[in-house]
């Protein structure tokens, strides 16, 4: 019986991770770099945009759906995510925000196109209805409008209550 | 260790790619909206084209969607819809937009207009897409045709097709049905029409003024004479002295025309329903309580300046004022009102219409003992010349003074 290939993965803040080749095969940007190697080796490559604690999530997620294919989540989400998603997704996603965030950087960076899809339906899912102070808060993200700017934008959007 | 700053840094600095994706993953396009108010940098993505069109797709969707729910117990429809109706074109359009968007993404990331720095100087920027404007004035047109046809719903109903029908118990109170259907449709401005809103939706000159008064004219005229109909039965049965009965009738009448006073009240609206409008159907409808009711609350608006009048669309044309009297002045003579009524009237005419009561004295050099026979006079002169008809004074005051 032959031995299954491996590939190591280095994080940016460098914590190696060694994972199945068929894995981590998910990754678009991993499959073109072993593409390019040679494949009797144990690759090591480098991801220098990932930390590791969201590179490890990453694995995580690559381990289980690489079996399991994950379902296409419709756009737009016609209500809360946990209702087309699976119970391994939904146990996935019980992280906070920061890390949410990270893994949506690292599913960008690392061409996975079904967690990218999974982290930004759960962000859409976490701030439908929430005014924008609400998402603001959550999220940490700094208002730099006048209050002038952003009531005109208010004003100019009024329309989006209504599409 | 991960510090907060960092972490407000990661989601502040998020690529414009993915805060576009979690844009097409929003359930509503006002979850959008609050995102777009953010910051700069979550705005800046409203300047893709694409963005919108995905959206407005979605948005056929929904009405796809409501389109299916509301022809569902009508198979038949619903598949002439899926094939060559509504269904199938919003269908199509709602894949054409897709398709476009698709392309556009890339290209408009290849064909930036400007850097960075030149797009968060303003926050107008995204206005100058195009498909962010179609898509805002699509969505508005469907709120004022929504606007519109939820009032011309309330004004078109039939009172008489209501759960509640006219009898003894409420014919003189206001569980009449015909009360209960117009203060329905007052409630309903009241709670959305606002004057000067700067919103053609909500916009109270336009939706109440000049969208409804026609309607309001013609539907109201025409409950009011089924349900004068009913009040004279009514009162018909009673056996009360005659003095009585009369007062009583005049209250309930003035009950029933409530909704009139209160929808061209100048007072209560900055732009009510057009009163001059509705004059020549109250004449038709031999109802002079209504045509009192409006005379009055047209000479109110009279006495303010022109500026500061709400009844909008009258022409002040002395030419037009004349065409106008002339019209009524027919209707109360083809009608037969009582010669006080079209005293009433006349009188109310040279208040209203000034410059043409100047105009008149100036052509007349014959003396008139009033105003009023001038007024009559000259509305004959002007019947006779367009219809070639032999009417004269003599026998216009035989008609109205029953000489």
């Amino acid at each position: 019986m032959s031995e299954t290939k491996q590939v190591e993965l280095t994080s940016k803040d460098k914590v190696s991770f060694k994972v199945d080749r068929d894995v981590i095969l998910m990754s678009g940007l991993v499959k073109d770099m072993l593409e390019e190697g040679d494949e009797d080796e144990t690759p090591i490559i480098p991801i220098p945009n990932v930390d590791s604690k969201p590179l490890q999530k990453v694995i995580e997620y690559c381990q289980y759906h690489h079996k399991e294919p994950a379902q296409e989540i419709e756009k737009p989400l016609k209500g809360k995510i946990e209702d087309v998603i699976c119970d391994w997704d939904k146990k996935f996603l019980e992280i906070d925000q920061s890390l949410l965030i990270e893994l949506i950087m690292a599913a960008n960076y690392l061409n996975i196109k079904d967690l990218l899809d999974l982290t930004c339906a759960k962000v859409a899912s976490m701030i439908k209805g929430k005014s924008p102070e609400q998402i603001r808060e959550m999220f940490g993200i700094e208002n730099d409008f006048t209050p002038e700017e952003e009531a005109k934008i208010r004003e100019e959007n009024k329309w989006c209550e209504e599409a | 260790m991960e510090t907060c700053e960092n972490h407000h840094k990661k989601m502040n600095q998020l690529p414009e790619d993915l805060i576009f994706s979690i844009f097409l993953y929003c359930p509503k396009t006002s979850d959008v909206a609050n995102l777009l108010q953010l910051n700069r940098h979550w705005l800046g993505v409203a300047r893709y084209e694409a963005l919108w069109r995905m959206r407005f797709a979605f948005h056929l969707s929904d009405r796809i969607k409501s389109e299916e729910e509301r022809l569902a117990d009508n198979q038949q429809a619903l598949s002439t819809s899926r094939s060559k109706g509504t269904i199938r074109k919003l269908k199509l359009l709602a894949k054409s937009h897709v398709d476009e968007a698709e392309k556009l993404y890339t290209r408009e990331k290849v064909c930036e207009h400007g850097g960075d720095d030149d797009r968060e100087q303003g926050i107008d920027f995204y206005t100058g897409f195009r498909f962010y404007t179609i898509f805002k004035k699509e969505i508005e047109g469907l709120r004022i045709g929504k606007m519109t046809e939820k009032l011309m719903e309330l004004i078109s109903c039939n009172y008489e097709r209501t759960n509640y029908a006219v009898n003894d118990e409420n014919i003189l109170t206001d569980e009449n049905p015909l009360k209960k259907k117009w203060k329905r449709f007052i409630d309903f401005v009241d709670s959305n029409l606002v004057p000067d809103s700067e919103s053609a939706i909500t916009d109270q000159y336009y939706m109440l003024q000049k969208n409804c008064t026609a309607q309001f004219a013609t539907k109201f005229e025409a409950d009011l004479s089924s349900m004068m109909k009913k009040l004279r039965k009514y009162f018909f049965k009673l056996s009360k002295p005659k003095e009585e009965l009369y007062q009583e009738f005049n209250n309930a009448v003035a009950n029933i025309l409530e909704p009139v006073r209160i929808l061209t009240d100048t007072s209560k609206y900055k732009y009510p329903i057009d009163a001059y409008k509705c004059l020549p159907v109250a004449v038709e409808s031999m109802n002079f309580d209504l045509v009192h009711s409006l005379l009055v609350s047209i000479k109110d608006d009279c006495k303010r300046t022109d500026s500061e009048r709400q009844y909008r669309d009258i022409s002040v044309k002395n030419g037009d004022a004349l065409d106008f009297c002339k019209k009524l002045m027919t209707s109360f003579m083809n009608k037969s009102y009582p010669v006080e009524n079209i005293m009433y009237f006349l009188n109310s005419m040279v208040v209203i219409f000034p410059s043409l009561m100047h105009e008149l004295r100036n052509k007349n050099h014959a003396k008139f003992k009033c105003d009023e026979d001038l007024l009559a006079n000259s509305i004959i002169d002007c019947r006779n010349y367009y219809t070639g008809m032999e009417l004269s004074m003599e026998l216009f005051e035989k008609a109205i003074r029953g000489m």
